[in-house]
């Protein structure tokens, strides 16, 4: 600065300077205008309420259905925060639902309970949920808690971040879609959420009707409505009758022939808590997807692990099977796999339900020796 | 021109003047020195996968809001990880780091540091106040929050809550740990070091042995435990009691200095209890072939169970399961794994080797703790002062 001013010594340049201070005025002259109509745009009109977005996404339309026809999308323009796990389209095709028609068929009440469980009371960013937080819980409008299962980065490889979400058991296809009022999650999968037991839920379903009569006949029933948590992979009617298991001869597969234990015990994991997304998130956060232990009450060990494919997005597949300790190097055995979407992941207050095609242990292995 | 000239002075004051300002320095009276590891390192997988990540916050003296939630504390460790592999002597993490996860307290954290007591540097040890202090570990999630700032149901996930008295110009160390494998059960060590009152000579290399591993980690089946390659043959845990066999060698393999093969150095007993073990040592320049200012040499370590002979070793490089009778060390270079030793735990050398004064590398003795957790081995080295670099 110093060395400019001493540079200032003649009055030519000084002339110069005085000249171009003076045209540097000049736009002076303009600004001096009223501009009455000048408004700065608010950063926030760019985000649109959460109702509104439901409704302009094609993706999302037969969730807006749901929202409209149960009278939540007007709330959903409300003041919030809001976050909305929104299942897509296919997410709905999957229970059999294609046009937004189709809504008119269902129970109004209930299926506004159920769309209000994919809406919490909060903006949940990305950047809120913890870090490789298993089972994190929050609160949604249904008054429950959904549990949140962020896998995003694998220690031992910690440059590369993952940043797999799963809510329920479903899986954010899109995260992090900044509303007005809230935060909105594109998830694969509708949340499935049965108030009551494991044990009420079995007993509602009349395709496991075979599976519920042979536990109570294996004495195996009444824990099912104890506190649990328990993970059921229940085989269904069709299931059990591929195996000659059927409501009539039923009462052959008795304790005094048969190791009930291991042929209808071995699909009840009690003190469990188990999406089967549970298992692809628990490959990134610790190495480790696979579920091996001792069978209740039995010497036969089960294995249970899942994938799923996050770029496909395909439905979570899981793998059942299980080890003879008389025979190890046999290895996995009567492997069995299941990826019926619709039908798994059903949650109630005292566990979770998948369904099963097929027995893992087959009667003539469960034989009483 | 005297205008510029007076404008000028007139600048030259302004700044003088506006330069001058008083430096509050913390300083904390009777101080007593605290450094805190986290030594949580059990499996966690698909069978227990709602068991809280050893993630913490430590707070020393907290104070509670009506429903008992934390709202401030004299004292914060906040982000505390599980602990590194090697803790150095001073807080390098600092430097080389951009996460907040601290592996160690006071670790990252900026709080005034230990001075140097009798010639060691207690720069990795935070100063607090002496006297009696309540000090509370609470779960905290992964995130980049301050705990502070967590939601309140979030806040009241407690570790381990303890009460205890922190004698003036005592250096502690402290582990927050599983105390048994089955019952979960959680506690703390508080470790009164004695390493500035022994008179220990900055010619010999001294270490000393703990065994903190959970109760019945060892003997659990081994689908329980972490099934970690880096930690060698003793990564499903070692025996409650084992020797210790010393070997010093030449870099590049197993090459042993005459007279430092498989020496008996004593025992380690597994025990959760806040006992100094006594240290053993070993000249700095054991290698009669060194110039004594720098040596190369590498330290190995052979856990043994009572009975087992070194030279008869019934267990190979590749063994993974020892069944508890079997640990090795092996304190080479930097830590990296070599191509040699394969069953071997690595782990920083535990002579440091550094540019000092006229000579680099110059090697300098220092006083170390191996603590054995669960199945795999954490080093703690403590350094002297040495003369700068000159360049």
């Amino acid at each position: 600065m110093a060395a400019i001013l001493f540079k200032i010594k003649s009055n030519k340049m000084l002339k110069y300077i005085k000249s171009c201070m003076w045209i540097a005025l000049l736009p002076v002259l303009f600004t001096g205008c009223k501009h009455d109509e000048l408004t700065v745009p608010d950063s926030r009109e760019s985000y649109r309420l959460a109702g509104d977005f439901v409704k302009n996404n094609y993706d999302l339309q037969l969730f807006n259905a749901a929202l409209e026809y149960t009278g939540l999308s007007v709330d959903m323009n409300g003041e919030g925060p809001f976050t909305l796990l929104a299942p897509n389209n296919s997410a709905f095709n999957e229970l059999g639902i294609t046009r937004a028609s189709d809504f008119q068929r269902l129970n109004k009440d209930s299926l506004k309970l159920a769309m209000q469980y994919h809406i919490l009371n909060r903006r949940l960013p990305l950047s809120d949920i913890p870090t490789n937080g298993v089972d994190v819980r929050y609160l949604n409008l249904a008054g429950k808690e959904v549990f949140l299962t962020f896998a995003a980065v694998n220690p031992n490889n910690p440059g590369f971040p993952v940043n797999n979400l799963y809510v329920n058991g479903s899986f954010a296809v899109k995260k992090n879609v900044t509303l007005a009022n809230g935060v909105l999650y594109v998830m694969d999968k509708v949340m499935k959420y049965i108030p009551g037991t494991v044990q009420q839920f079995l007993a509602a379903q009349s395709e496991y009707s075979v599976y519920v009569a042979a536990l109570k006949q294996s004495g195996l029933w009444e824990q099912l409505s104890g506190a649990g948590p328990f993970t059921i992979f229940a085989p269904d009617n069709a299931a059990l009758g591929r195996q000659g298991i059927t409501m009539e001869n039923l009462s052959l597969y008795n304790s005094n022939k048969y190791v009930t234990a291991r042929l209808f015990g071995m699909y009840v994991l009690s003190k469990r808590n188990l999406f089967l997304t549970d298992f692809p998130a628990m490959y990134i956060i610790y190495g480790s997807s696979q579920l091996k232990a001792k069978i209740s009450n039995d010497n036969y060990i089960f294995l249970v692990s899942a994938t799923k494919s996050t770029y496909q997005v395909t439905p979570t597949e899981f793998s059942f099977s299980y080890v003879d300790p008389d025979n190890p190097a046999l290895g996995n055995q009567g492997t069995v796999y299941g990826n019926t979407s619709r039908k798994n992941d059903n949650l109630t207050d005292n566990g979770i339900v998948h369904y099963l095609p097929d027995l893992v242990i087959k009667p003539e292995v469960a034989i009483k020796k | 021109m005297t205008k510029i000239k007076h404008f000028l002075a007139a600048c030259a004051m302004i700044w003088s003047c506006s330069s001058c300002s008083k430096v509050e320095y913390t300083k904390v009276d009777k101080p007593a020195y605290l450094r805190v590891f986290n030594d949580f390192n059990t499996k966690i997988g698909v069978d227990n996968k709602d068991e809280q990540k050893p993630f913490m916050c430590m707070l020393i003296d907290p104070t509670f809001d009506k429903d008992g939630v934390p709202v401030g504390a004299a004292i914060k460790g906040d982000y505390l990880d599980k602990r590194d592999p090697y803790a150095p002597p001073y807080p390098s993490h600092i430097g080389s780091s951009t996460s907040k996860n601290n592996p160690e307290y006071p670790g990252k954290e900026s709080v005034p540091a230990g001075p140097v007591v009798n010639g060691f540097d207690l720069s990795s040890w935070a100063q607090i106040p002496s006297g009696k202090h309540r000090i509370i570990f609470y779960y905290r999630p992964m995130n980049d929050i301050p705990f502070f700032n967590l939601e309140p149901a979030v806040r009241k996930n407690v570790v381990v809550d303890t009460t205890l008295e922190l004698g003036m110009d005592e250096i502690y160390t402290m582990h927050v740990l599983q105390t048994n494998f089955k019952t979960k059960s959680r506690g703390i060590i508080v470790r009164k070091e004695n390493f500035h009152l022994l008179p220990l000579s900055d010619s010999m290399v001294y270490v000393n042995f703990y065994n903190y591993s959970a109760e019945g980690y060892w003997s659990a089946d081994k689908s329980e435990k972490t099934d970690n390659y880096e930690d060698g043959v003793m990564r499903f845990g070692l025996r409650d009691d084992v020797n210790i066999w010393m070997s010093l060698c030449k870099p590049g393999g197993w090459n042993t200095i005459p007279g430092y093969k498989f020496a008996y150095l004593g025992q380690m007993k597994r025990s959760i209890g806040n006992a100094v073990a006594p240290y053993y040592s070993f000249p700095l320049f054991a290698d009669t072939a060194s110039n004594r200012i720098t040596t190369d040499i590498w330290q190995r370590f052979t856990l043994l169970v009572p009975g087992l002979d070194p030279e008869l070793i019934p267990y190979g490089d590749r063994d993974s399961y020892v069944d508890g009778q079997y640990g090795l060390l092996a304190m080479y270079g930097n830590g990296t794994r070599q191509t040699f030793e394969r069953g071997g735990l690595f782990l920083p050398s535990m002579i440091v080797n550094i540019h000092s004064g006229t000579y680099n590398p110059r090697s300098f003795a220092t006083v170390n703790t191996i603590e054995v957790v669960n199945g795999t081995a954490y080093l703690t080295t403590i350094q002297r002062q040495y003369a700068k670099p000159i360049y």
